[in-house]
């Protein structure tokens, strides 16, 4: 069964303008799964769609078999979403914070003292987590954000453009901890504009141009061995020659 | 120089009050939500006009109307003093914009002077809508000369710069006292609270002395009124020498005091502004955090601390929304120490005021509770709300217990003060007791309410969510039908049919809390916003 699965999704704001159209993919475990395309191609549209910020009209998804219409409170307890701009709440310390993700998502008090300690060394965070988050960068808010969405063990990460902020030290934790959590039988399914990355760490790509999946596959499938920017810019050009 | 300035003004106010979102923007229901806040700010003014209007007439009725004028001054001059010390951390001394205009050619006095004039633009306006309802009333039962003209209009124009200048140095004041302490914002709060209590009590309490009230005293009403008034805010005893007493030396005393406070102010100003900003906006990082073992709460338990630490961390939202519960504690310690006799001199009958007591304690919940905003509240950290395995009914009830935790306090004290003292037998300590109490959780539910029908996540200023935003405009005009109505009820009905107000008001507000409560609770979280 897979992890994640998208199912002719479509999304029109009230505007009428038309975000997503129609859009499929499957994401299984052990997959790290890269969405890319340009600015308002409906990337983070989807991803809003799949952790169930967002209502959509037509389509399903599908988070470990679960529909995110029916049961939606079952899914999110399943994943963990990292927005492109970590806008956490300031009034809390950091050590706050993570205490009420892992107390909303049931953590047992042991695992999340242990899991605390273990992501916040690795981001260098340890320090810094009594502290208000107003005091925090940019970069310590994306850390804090991810440490805590790793607090609940997640089975599905999704992550919208997650290495915008980040030092290039904290950008090298993330990935490796992306690889550990996949080996461990969960999925990662996140965005980004850096196409060097995507070539690098994801198995799986799916290349989005104006709301639709125009190409998709394993990325030795999808490349045949050229570089992805190669590839995006050919696929995206020829949707917009079209 | 003049020109900078007004073009910064014309920015702040373009972004406070929304105009070119309402102009330019292109989201519909934004232009939608924005012509509403200007039309609910229209009943509001209406009814402002409308009350000041009624209070002139009553004083005229009295015969006391050469006090409208320096009462009309005098009650502006608060308002002016309150709106601006909450409003002075966040609009004048706020850092982030700060930070963004500093980049830019232009002096930091120019954009203190910019902030400044932001704040008096919107004080003088409210002004003018407050003196000229007031005044209007007097002039057309006096008749004044072109002097009392003069003296009003001037005057309005100056009134705003004195209570201004007082409170934005109090709340630097405050700041500076409470920004090295530990739980800065709640000594802000409490020593806010405390300077209002002080601002309101004080004269009264000079005035009185513990004495009694007699009815000579009430046929003396001017004097009294004019004394009281003078106690609490001295420059309002040269107004009314120049408006209703026609004297040229007292009105050019009131403009040279405030203007001399004025400049007075902004050379302090110059020197510490840059260092009131920076402590507002400090959050102290030590970096030396020790991991200790985490104990697990409840979903609701861990929504609940995070939504009262969010309550407790802005000054602004507690004073605002806190100020219907301290208005009920204020009116419920003065009646219990004015006692019973004091009531009968001030108001004709003891038995109208308990009777009723009851629905001005409800009413008092009705001026603003912490749920009217709550959601909007989230602002951009909404996104966390809505990702989270948790229902519509877990978050609102969270927001709903804070709102009741702050309201509790309040209540218990009020009720103990007035059955401790005013000797309240039988139905009427139940009614006291149990009307005021449904009005508090009704009122909490029906925050959540027209909260969640009117929210609003995108702002940079608490203010906009906390002062100015629809649904706190719509809270209060429907606080206050829902208050009012059986206020207008107990007074309108015929003395046989009262006794079944309280148990129709009790019996009603109490199912409306229920259908309300399960009607919020059936929306979804990502449909909101």
């Amino acid at each position: 069964m897979a992890m994640l699965a998208i199912d002719g999704l479509s999304k029109t704001y009230k505007g009428g303008k038309k975000a997503v159209s129609d859009l499929s993919l499957s994401v299984e475990a052990g997959d790290i799964y890269g969405f890319i395309g340009r600015n308002g191609a409906g990337k983070t549209t989807t991803i809003k769609c799949v952790v169930g910020i967002m209502d959509f009209e037509s389509g399903d998804i599908l988070i470990d078999g679960h529909s995110v219409k029916k049961e939606p409170e079952k899914c999110k307890s399943m994943l963990a979403y990292i927005p492109d701009n970590p806008d956490l709440y300031e009034h809390l310390t950091g050590i706050q914070y993570i205490d009420f993700i892992a107390d909303v998502f049931g953590v047992a008090g042991e695992t999340r003292t242990q899991l605390t300690g273990k992501y916040s060394q690795r981001f260098g965070m340890m320090g810094a987590l009594g502290d208000l988050i107003s005091s925090y960068s940019h970069g310590m808010k994306q850390k804090l954000a991810i440490i805590s969405a790793l607090v609940h063990s997640p089975k599905l990460m999704i992550l919208d453009e997650p290495f915008v902020g980040l030092d290039p030290e904290a950008s090298l934790v993330l990935k490796e901890i992306m690889r550990e959590l996949c080996a461990e039988g969960g999925a990662i399914f996140f965005s980004t504009h850096v196409l060097e990355v995507a070539e690098k760490l994801c198995n799986k790509i799916a290349i989005i141009s104006d709301g639709r999946i125009v190409d998709s596959g394993t990325t030795q499938e999808l490349t045949h061995g050229k570089p992805l920017e190669d590839v995006f810019m050919e696929v995206v050009g020829h949707v917009e020659e079209d | 120089m003049w020109k900078r300035i007004r073009l910064l003004t014309d920015v702040q106010l373009r972004e406070s009050f929304g105009w070119n979102a309402a102009k330019y923007g292109r989201d519909k229901k934004e232009k939608r939500h924005l012509r509403l806040i200007a039309a609910a700010s229209a009943i509001v003014a209406v009814i402002l006009v409308g009350y000041v209007a009624l209070f002139s007439f009553a004083f005229v009725q009295l015969g006391a109307e050469e006090i409208i004028p320096p009462y009309i001054f005098s009650i502006s001059s608060l308002v002016v003093l309150f709106y601006t010390l909450f409003k002075a951390g966040d609009t004048v001394f706020n850092m982030r914009t700060y930070e963004r205009l500093a980049a830019l050619p232009v002096s930091r006095d120019e954009i203190v002077a910019s902030r400044l004039l932001t704040v008096y633009v919107f004080n003088v306006a409210m002004c003018a809508l407050v003196m000229a309802a007031g005044n209007a009333v007097y002039a057309a039962e006096v008749k004044p000369g072109f002097s009392f003209y003069f003296f009003t209009v001037v005057g309005t124009v100056l009134l705003p710069v004195l209570p201004m200048t007082v409170a934005t140095a109090a709340g630097a004041a405050i700041t500076a006292v409470s920004v090295r302490m530990k739980h800065r914002n709640a000594v802000s709060v409490v020593l806010s609270i405390v300077l209002v209590v002080v601002v309101l009590v004080l004269p009264t309490a000079l005035a009185y002395g513990g004495k009694d009230v007699t009815v000579v005293q009430i046929g003396n009403l001017a004097k009294i009124v004019m004394a009281q008034l003078t106690r609490m805010y001295p420059p309002v005893a040269l107004y009314d020498s120049a408006a209703v007493g026609g004297s040229w030396p007292a009105f050019a005393g009131f403009a040279g005091v405030t203007l001399a406070v004025f400049v007075l102010f902004m050379a302090v100003m110059r020197r510490c502004f840059l260092s009131v900003c920076t402590a507002l906006s400090a959050s102290p990082a030590k970096g030396n955090y020790v991991l200790h073992r985490l104990t697990e709460r409840t979903p609701l338990s861990a929504l609940y601390r995070k939504e009262l630490r969010r309550y407790f961390a802005s000054p602004i939202y507690v004073m605002n929304t806190g100020v219907g519960y301290i208005m009920m504690l204020l009116f419920s310690a003065a009646a219990a120490f004015a006692g019973k006799e004091q009531f009968e001199a001030m108001f004709g009958s003891y038995d109208l005021i308990i009777s009723i007591m009851p629905m001005l304690l409800a009413l008092m919940c009705c001026v603003s509770v912490p749920t009217a905003c709550s959601i909007s509240m989230e602002g951009k950290q909404w996104w966390i709300a809505k990702s989270l395995p948790i229902t519509a009914k877990t978050l609102f009830d969270s927001k709903i217990l804070v709102n009741l935790t702050v309201a509790a306090p309040f209540y218990i004290l009020s009720e103990v003060l007035l059955l401790a003292s005013l000797g309240i037998n039988g139905i009427d300590t139940l009614w006291l007791v149990i009307v005021p109490f449904i009005f508090v959780i009704f009122t909490a539910v029906l925050g959540i309410t027209v909260n969640l029908r009117l929210p609003l996540f995108e702002w940079d200023s608490e203010t906009v969510v906390v002062k100015q935003s629809m649904a706190v405009l719509v809270f209060m005009l429907a606080g206050f039908l829902c208050g009012g109505l059986p206020l207008a009820a107990l007074f309108a009905l015929p003395e046989t049919a009262r006794g079944l107000v309280y148990p129709a008001t009790a019996i009603l507000f109490s199912a409306a809390s229920v259908w309300l409560y399960r009607s919020n609770n059936a929306r979804k979280l990502n449909e909101i916003g």
